[in-house]
């Protein structure tokens, strides 16, 4: 190599130029995501404000005024916490409650059985094979629960020809058969994170801890889990978010009788019936969800969302 | 010792407590037992995507008939040809954008990182019905036709994030001092971004273009709401044929699919391990 | 298990008895015998990989014996799990608690063995006073120095008064100074305390300052046990010679034996009469090694002329000022360079040798009968 000239001095203008690529190209995505997600919000948002026009459009609002002063533009609110959607959102809330909960006593043994007892050479394989799934159709993946809960599906065949039921059971299209798909689909999100966790975990602690005379179940609850918080935190909102809002396993598992908030949004769209209430009913899930992330960050005291990532 | 407790010397299993050992085995025993569980559904998918029967998941016989109706399927594979054309596309953009993105966003003023952030993380929090009604509406609101391109603006807007966080966070385990180093030697910065931040960064371009190709041929929800008539990605043609006839076909389409996404990987792996091994420069002289 | 044991009373409170761990193919500790004396401060040294932390850990119960027993106090520690031996450690790297206070995680053991509050409250007050750290228990581990993290781990493993204390390594992520002064209080402590301590540590230096004994590994074989004074001086192997301080190994021949002493015939050097140590079997025109440390040889300008000394002509080949005292390297002893060092005396110009330059002719001088016999072949 030459006598390299200094590359840092500062130029013409007296200033040192940079030692980074320019800041400028962010700038296409973050316009991208503003007019792909923050302009369509907000469409939405004045939209949720109008009426139902007759063939699923919008009505056209004679007064402005009077729409706004009258408080009809609340209209599709008031309408969308009422008792019946109320108990939509509520059930929503629920089966994520349940299937986070059930993941995460699900998760956790497996995380630490890789983590901690299977050999750092085997430990990728053992995480591949958690990912695996995932890299597979999810829609495929939920109807494979189909095929197999239907009544003419697997289990039910197998419990006739074993004799153990003369009829065939209703499995499918009721909050278990849900509960079954969003359990199965979310599982890998919460092995992950508490697998990272238990990972990082110092061994020696787990020694000093047997050292100081704490047996392996005291290790565990005293020195284990408190230090693995971060990493369930992790899996419980990467878990419990997207089944608050998820649409596709309710939809293929859950039948009518288990509406929960993405079918009843989706439902506004497809039969013509109710935009603006579909744009409120919307806006009051991403309220929710957001709610959520809030209340999470402030427990966790990072106070940042950024430190989700 | 290294602090994480284990030796330099490799672990055996030889004179382990029967206690430790017995915890151990029944640790084993229900992590495989979850194992099953997540990958028993796809097993059944496979196999009786060669039963004979057309309705029930009784076993009546091996046929390959499933497989013939599939490949004489035109729907199937037209669907399966707007999926790939539509990831593609999606891959490319949202990568690119993406890395941009995150080199650009690395030197920020915190005001910027604050509009940034919010901004970035919005597509992974809110949820993917939501999106799909508000990208509906703001097409039919523009006099936009649904067409490819608007699936493909659709897919790029929630997989771009995605690819920000995979190259940020090998961005920020990137030692600064490398990229002063090239400056020092005389480097520009785009030499230097091109030599020497680049290569360091691959693994994570790749990745999280593999994420989006992921998601991208796997997304249901946000495709239905835009795909418009005509433009039928594989998720919402399988969707189709289970709301109205559900045969082994299906299943036949799902082990291709498994088996398509199996050696993806699988040459993912291989190709890893091709570019792991550096090129040492082949010169003579002493050793 | 709260038994405070008497000052080194000699009597065996640890027997490892013909002790083995094996990792695949590698021998970690290989049919260790050693006894440790109650109330004593003993060092396990040796080089990386020797075992000695290998051994520690067979001890504490980490690591499962494949050969062999260990007893404490005539009672066999193989079957009992790390929590329940009365044995404690001081880990390398401190294993401090992070999410737990400096008050919790000295307490942590005494909880353990669910001693009512008062009590446990006392007692960490106690042992956090006896290590300087009065004040520290709100404190989190995150906000302490690695020095204060060090005395919080011994607090920690002390409070639980354990029949023998075992240190990994503890002072080696210490500074320097702060090294040296840790050795002194550590060294006070166990004097205080009068609990048995063994410590493992690959720096002879440290061992020297701190140890009632030693014993010194190699690939997993204990290769010699004894004072510090002992192992210095009357080192049993050239290994051994080796890591406890810089020595001259000189081969030669051995003539005569008589009473105990040998006389051999230095290579290219004077004859000698050493004493035969008593572990090495030496016979009649065997080669043999003489180890003669730097300290123990001294330079001058003209050959002796009292008895009592041996000399031998040399010539300087280079001389280094190293403050305290001035190295010199010579030729014409041996088939190797000699090393000897020559105390600083003021430069004023009084000594000869201050004007001795390479490539200068000189004697090296030592006492008679001074020198180790070593075996020849050996590792």
């Amino acid at each position: 190599m030459g006598g390299a000239p200094a590359p840092r001095e500062p130029g013409p203008g007296g200033r040192v130029p940079p030692l980074h690529p320019s800041p400028w190209l962010s700038s296409p995505t973050l316009l991208l995501l503003a007019a792909g997600l923050v302009v369509p919000l907000a469409l939405i948002f004045l939209d949720s404000f109008r009426l139902r026009g007759v063939y699923g459009g919008f009505t056209p609002i004679p007064d402005l005024w009077e729409h706004l002063a009258s408080g009809a533009f609340l209209g599709n609110y008031r309408r969308a916490t009422q008792g019946i959607y109320l108990l939509i959102f509520w059930r929503s809330l629920w089966i994520a409650a349940l299937t986070t909960a059930l993941c995460l006593l699900a998760a956790y043994p497996v995380a630490y059985w890789l983590a901690v007892m299977v050999r750092p050479s085997r430990r990728p394989l053992g995480l591949l094979l958690v990912v695996v799934p995932f890299w597979t159709s999810f829609v495929v993946r939920t109807f494979a629960w189909v095929w197999i809960l239907r009544t003419e599906g697997l289990v039910n065949n197998v419990l006739l020809a074993t004799g153990l039921a003369d009829q065939p059971l209703h499995l499918l299209y009721n909050p278990f058969s849900v509960l079954l798909g969003l359990v199965y689909g979310e599982l890998p999100f919460m092995i992950l994170p508490i697998y990272a966790a238990l990972e990082r975990l110092d061994r020696s602690l787990l020694e000093a801890s047997a050292d100081l005379g704490a047996g392996p179940l005291t290790t565990f609850w005293r020195v284990t889990l408190p230090l693995t918080v971060p990493g369930v935190a992790a899996g419980v909102i990467l878990v419990f978010v997207p089944s608050v809002g998820q649409f596709l396993i309710s939809d293929m598992l859950g039948g009518a009788r288990t509406m929960l908030a993405g079918n009843l949004i989706q439902n506004q769209f497809f039969g013509g019936r109710n935009q603006p209430f579909g744009f409120a009913v919307s806006f009051l899930l991403t309220a929710l969800v957001l709610l959520i992330l809030w209340a999470y960050t402030r427990l966790v005291k990072r106070g940042r969302l950024e430190d989700l990532l | 010792m290294t602090p994480s407790g284990e030796g330099v010397l490799p672990r055996t299993r030889t004179g382990v407590r029967p206690a430790v050992r017995a915890t151990r085995a029944t640790f084993a025993a229900y992590s495989v037992a979850i194992y099953a569980f997540l990958y028993a559904p796809i097993a059944v998918l496979v196999l009786f995507s060669f039963n004979a029967a057309t309705q029930t998941a009784v076993w009546s016989g091996f046929t390959l008939r499933w497989y013939r109706e599939l490949a004489a399927d035109e729907a199937v594979w037209r669907a399966a040809w707007v999926s790939l054309e539509v990831a593609v596309a999606t891959t490319v953009t949202a990568t690119a954008l993406g890395t941009a993105a995150a080199i650009g966003l690395r030197r920020t003023p915190p005001l910027v990182r604050r509009i940034a952030t919010p901004l970035l993380v919005l597509p992974i929090v809110l949820p993917e019905i939501v999106m799909a009604v508000a990208l509906l509406r703001v097409f039919g609101a523009s006099g936009i036709t649904l067409d490819f391109w608007t699936i493909w603006f659709a897919h790029v807007v929630f997989c771009v994030s995605y690819v920000v966080i995979v190259v940020q966070a090998r961005l920020a385990g990137m030692d600064d001092a490398l990229e002063e180093a090239a400056a020092d030697l005389g480097a520009t910065r785009w030499v230097a971004f091109w030599k020497v931040t680049l290569p360091q960064l691959w693994p994570a371009v790749l990745s999280s273009a593999l994420l989006v190709l992921t998601l991208s041929i796997d997304d249901y929800v946000v495709t239905s709401f835009v795909a418009g008539v005509g433009n039928t990605t594989l998720p919402l043609q399988i969707y189709a044929m289970f709301r109205k006839h559900i045969t082994p076909e299906i299943n036949a389409i799902c082990t291709l699919l498994l088996v398509a996404t199996t050696a993806m990987i699988l040459l993912a792996a291989v190709l890893q391990r091709t570019v792991r091994q550096p090129r040492l420069p082949r010169k003579g002289g002493p050793r | 298990m709260d038994h405070v044991a008497p000052q080194g009373t000699g009597a065996a409170i640890l027997r490892v008895e013909s002790t083995t761990r094996r990792f695949g193919r590698i021998v970690a500790v290989d049919h260790v015998d050693l006894e440790i004396h109650r109330g004593e401060f003993f060092s396990l040294l040796g080089p990386s990989g020797c075992g000695k932390t290998t051994l520690l850990r067979l001890i504490a119960g980490f690591e499962p014996l494949d050969t062999g027993r260990i007893l404490l106090d005539g009672v066999d520690l193989g079957p009992l799990p790390p929590h329940r031996r009365p044995v404690n450690t001081v880990f390398q790297h401190y294993a401090l608690f992070p999410h737990l206070s400096v008050f919790e995680n000295v307490a942590f053991g005494l909880r353990r063995r669910k001693t009512p509050d008062p009590e446990v409250r006392t007692r960490v007050a106690e042992v956090l006073a006896l290590v300087r750290l009065h004040g520290f228990e709100g404190r989190m581990p995150a906000q302490l120095s690695g020095g204060q993290r060090q005395r919080v781990a011994l607090a920690r493993a002390l409070v639980l008064k354990p029949r023998i204390l075992l240190l990994d390594e503890p002072l080696g992520a210490l500074d320097h100074q702060l090294r040296v002064r840790m050795q002194v209080e550590l060294k006070a402590l166990q004097r205080v305390c009068g609990i048995t301590f063994l410590f493992v540590t690959h720096d002879q230096n440290e061992a020297l300052a701190m140890s009632d004994r030693i014993a010194v590994l190699s690939e997993g074989r204990v290769v010699q046990v004894g004072t510090g004074e002992d192992i210095y001086e009357r080192p049993r192997t050239e290994f051994v010679a080796r890591f406890m301080g810089a020595s001259n190994l000189l081969a030669a021949r051995v003539h005569d034996i008589v009473d105990g002493r040998a006389r051999v015939a230095i290579r290219q050097g004077p004859e000698c009469e050493i004493p035969v140590p008593e572990a090495i079997r030496v016979d009649l025109d065997q080669d043999v090694r003489v180890m003669l440390r730097p300290e123990w040889l001294a330079l001058s300008l003209e050959a002796p002329r009292e008895p009592g000394w041996a000399s031998w002509p040399v010539r300087v080949e280079e001389r280094h000022f190293l403050g305290a005292f001035t190295s010199f390297s010579v030729s014409g002893l041996g088939e190797d360079v000699v090393e000897l060092n020559m105390n600083s005396n003021g430069h004023d110009g009084h000594d000869p040798l201050d004007t001795v330059r390479p490539g200068d002719p000189a004697f090296l001088v030592w006492r008679s009968g001074l020198g180790v016999l070593l075996a020849a072949d050996d590792g």
